[in-house]
């Protein structure tokens, strides 16, 4: 079922001083999906979302919400079928995490804001799913940031629309709190059938957890799809690549631009953790890595290694062996240089990748 | 707090330059044959004068009330919107103005025509801010601009009274002045309907903005996301604020103190943002403190009355003062 649809739609900001920010942006949200929209600060997300949410007027085309226009739509009718939460900072005076998820209940109950059994379920409910049962009865703002984010998704669970927009609901937050934010909206897109529109910085994330990847670029480009399909045509390194950094679509992550490694090292040995943290050693020096040749005939293209480093696994964690390549390498055997930890293993290769910096 | 109110409400009828006890005090209310000086001092003066204070407190603070939240600033109140400058530059004009216009001779001994003529014009300057209020509040989407509005319509109403009083006869500034002390015994029981009126149309107004309200205070961004019409609510809750504000200004004088501190007390001390509760809260508290200032402004034992403005602050101030800084647990600047 067609949740949301945008067609043709102008977003930016509207008046005497009009200024469209993207346009020609043709979309479709099914339910039970988890879209996730990414793209450089100024790139025009949270006015994309504002504008689906109904919270600002598209400039051109449509938005509808539930097969219907959003803007015909009156506010109440429309609050009951997107919710969204926008990144603000509240100050919520005296009311708890209760009346916070409560007020999701506001297109519901009357004038006088009465809560009935239905919405104090729907409370409840919202509470349970953001596990924040423990914290109904304390004031909003003792919470930490990672709380408050999750009190305000739980409003807008509370206010059970088809549809929830969430404005970078990981903005502010540490890495474990941004995890299950993250978990929370996968949980309602997959179980609660919902579907979930976000908008963040985490791209990493995004790629591994998004069932549709939109993406706005520099130039307010509009485009949607698998995260996959985005990575391998590139869209993903257009939207992000810049002066610091690149993303490399062979291993799907992001990394600082400029250090094309030149250098590389031999790494021998090892395996899982050992192995991983060299490498990342390797690469946060600015050297390339070569998988240590099988059988001594190893097929060197280009520039030889500058060190072949051994992994030697210990009781208490690796160990290295660095074998400097004007003598040593080739031969196996010969005695190198000794590494205890990781930290001493920079300190001999350090000197080494400088020396062949250009 | 409503038994409060009502002690006080009492009280503020038996006490004053002549006492009246307790026993004559029921005789009367009940009709019962009781002395006739006593009777008329208190259907006359007294019971006006106490029932002035307890609806201008209540109005004063839901006003005040209405006006934090709708601008999410604990300094907001009747004076932000300009609704008291707006009702002094009618009331200046009448009594600075009038003399140029050669009418003066009412004023000179201010009889009852007097007072009612200056309430008339304060409403009128009131009412004419209030309805460029709501005209900008409709138009404007942020609230800082309206609050800038209000502020910038008080300087301008601040001005003309300025040059009014400037060139108004010593004698006739004397009267302004009287005015901008504050009082709650200018109210007569033929004009007590006007105002009580007044302060129940904007009771009900509000009272039925309290879920509006409660999201308003969130802000006007979260209210949106809820689907709250946020002009509309606003310009709802405002107009309840000018009415109660401006009814009160044009009967009592600008009585500024008790617009912000009532509202404060009433969240403080019951720590509480729900406006369902907070704007009756607030207009008993606001209640309390007039009835107090009343009772303290006839001096118990002595024989003189002091206005009404400077002994509000006086009183209220280090009240405030102890419930603000007795819950310091809250660092956060709760509107």
């Amino acid at each position: 079922m067609k949740v949301l649809e945008a067609r043709d739609l102008a977003v930016g900001w509207g008046g005497r001083a009009e200024r469209i920010l993207a346009s020609g942006i043709d979309l479709v949200v099914e339910e039970k999906t988890l879209v996730v929209l990414v793209g450089p600060n100024g790139s025009g997300k949270s006015t994309l979302l504002r504008t689906l949410a109904g919270l600002q007027e598209p400039l051109r085309g449509s938005v509808l919400l539930g097969g219907e226009e959003a803007r015909r739509l009156g506010a109440e009718e429309r609050s009951r079928r997107v919710a969204s939460v926008f990144t603000d900072r509240y100050d919520a005076g005296y009311f708890s995490v209760f009346d916070i998820v409560a007020f999701g209940r506001y297109p519901y109950t009357d004038s006088r804001g009465r809560l009935e059994a239905r919405d104090l379920a729907a409370v409840d409910g919202a509470l349970a799913a953001t596990g924040l049962e423990a914290l109904a009865s304390r004031p909003f703002s003792e919470l930490s940031d990672g709380e408050k984010q999750k009190a305000l998704i739980a409003r807008s669970i509370a206010q059970d629309c088809p549809l929830l927009v969430l404005d970078e609901p990981t903005a502010f937050l540490d890495a474990p709190a941004r995890a299950e934010v993250f978990r929370i909206t996968l949980d309602l897109a997959r179980r609660s059938r919902k579907a979930v529109v976000l908008s963040t910085h985490d791209v990493d994330r995004a790629l591994s957890s998004a069932d549709r990847l939109w993406i706005m670029d520099r130039e307010h480009r509009f485009r949607s799809g698998a995260p996959e399909d985005l990575a391998i045509e590139g869209f993903v390194g257009r939207a992000f690549d810049g002066p610091g950094l690149r993303f490399d679509p062979e291993s799907g992550v992001f990394r600082a631009a400029g250090a094309e490694p030149g250098a590389k090292v031999e790494i021998e040995g090892g395996s899982g953790a050992s192995r991983t943290w060299t490498e990342r050693l390797a690469e946060r020096l600015g050297l390339g890595v070569v998988q240590a040749a099988v059988g001594g005939s190893a097929e060197r293209r280009g520039r030889a290694p500058i060190a072949r480093v051994r992994i030697e696994e210990g009781e208490a964690g690796p160990t290295f062996s660095v074998l400097n390549p004007a003598d040593e390498i080739g031969r196996g055997e010969g005695r190198g240089l000794e590494a205890g930890s990781f930290a001493e293993l920079e300190a001999i290769l350090r000197p080494l990748a400088e020396e062949r910096e250009p | 707090m409503a038994a409060a109110t009502a002690a006080l409400f009492v009280a503020d009828l038996a006490f004053g330059s002549v006492r009246i006890p307790l026993g004559a005090l029921c005789d009367i209310v009940l009709g019962r044959p009781s002395d006739p000086s006593w009777s008329s001092i208190l259907l006359l003066f007294r019971l006006p004068k106490a029932l002035t204070a307890l609806a201008a407190g209540a109005a004063l603070a839901a006003s005040g009330l209405i006006l934090q939240t709708v601008f999410r600033n604990p300094l907001a109140g009747p004076d932000s919107l300009g609704i008291g400058a707006g009702a002094s530059v009618g009331a200046a004009l009448v009594v600075l103005a009038s003399s140029s216009a050669g009418g003066g001779a009412f004023l000179a001994g201010l009889g009852l025509g007097g007072y009612a003529l200056l309430s008339l014009a304060a409403s009128a300057g009131a009412a004419a801010v209030l309805a460029a209020i709501l005209i900008v509040a409709r138009r404007v989407e942020n609230g800082v601009t309206l609050l800038i509005v209000g502020l910038l319509v008080g300087y301008l109403a601040g001005s003309l009274v300025s040059l009014l009083v400037y060139f108004g006869s010593p004698q006739k500034v004397q009267v302004y002045l009287g005015w901008t002390y504050g009082s709650f015994s200018a109210v007569t029981l033929g004009q007590l309907p006007v105002l009580y009126g007044a302060a129940a149309l904007g009771f009900a107004l509000a009272a039925g903005s309290s879920k509006s309200l409660n999201a308003l205070l969130m802000g006007e961004a979260f209210a949106r996301e809820l689907g709250v019409r946020v002009r509309r609510e606003r310009t709802r809750v405002l107009a309840a604020a000018a009415i109660l504000a401006g009814a009160t200004t044009a009967f009592c004088g600008p009585i500024a103190f008790l617009g912000i501190a009532a509202p404060q007390a009433a969240r403080r001390a019951f720590r509480s943002s729900d406006h369902a509760f907070l704007v009756p809260a607030s207009a008993l508290s606001g209640s309390i403190f007039a009835l107090a200032a009343d009772i303290a402004s006839q001096a118990p034992g002595s024989g003189a009355i002091l206005p009404i403005n400077p002994l509000l602050a006086l009183i209220g101030a280090p009240i405030i003062l102890g419930i603000v800084l007795g819950g310091s647990r809250d660092r956060e600047s709760i509107p």
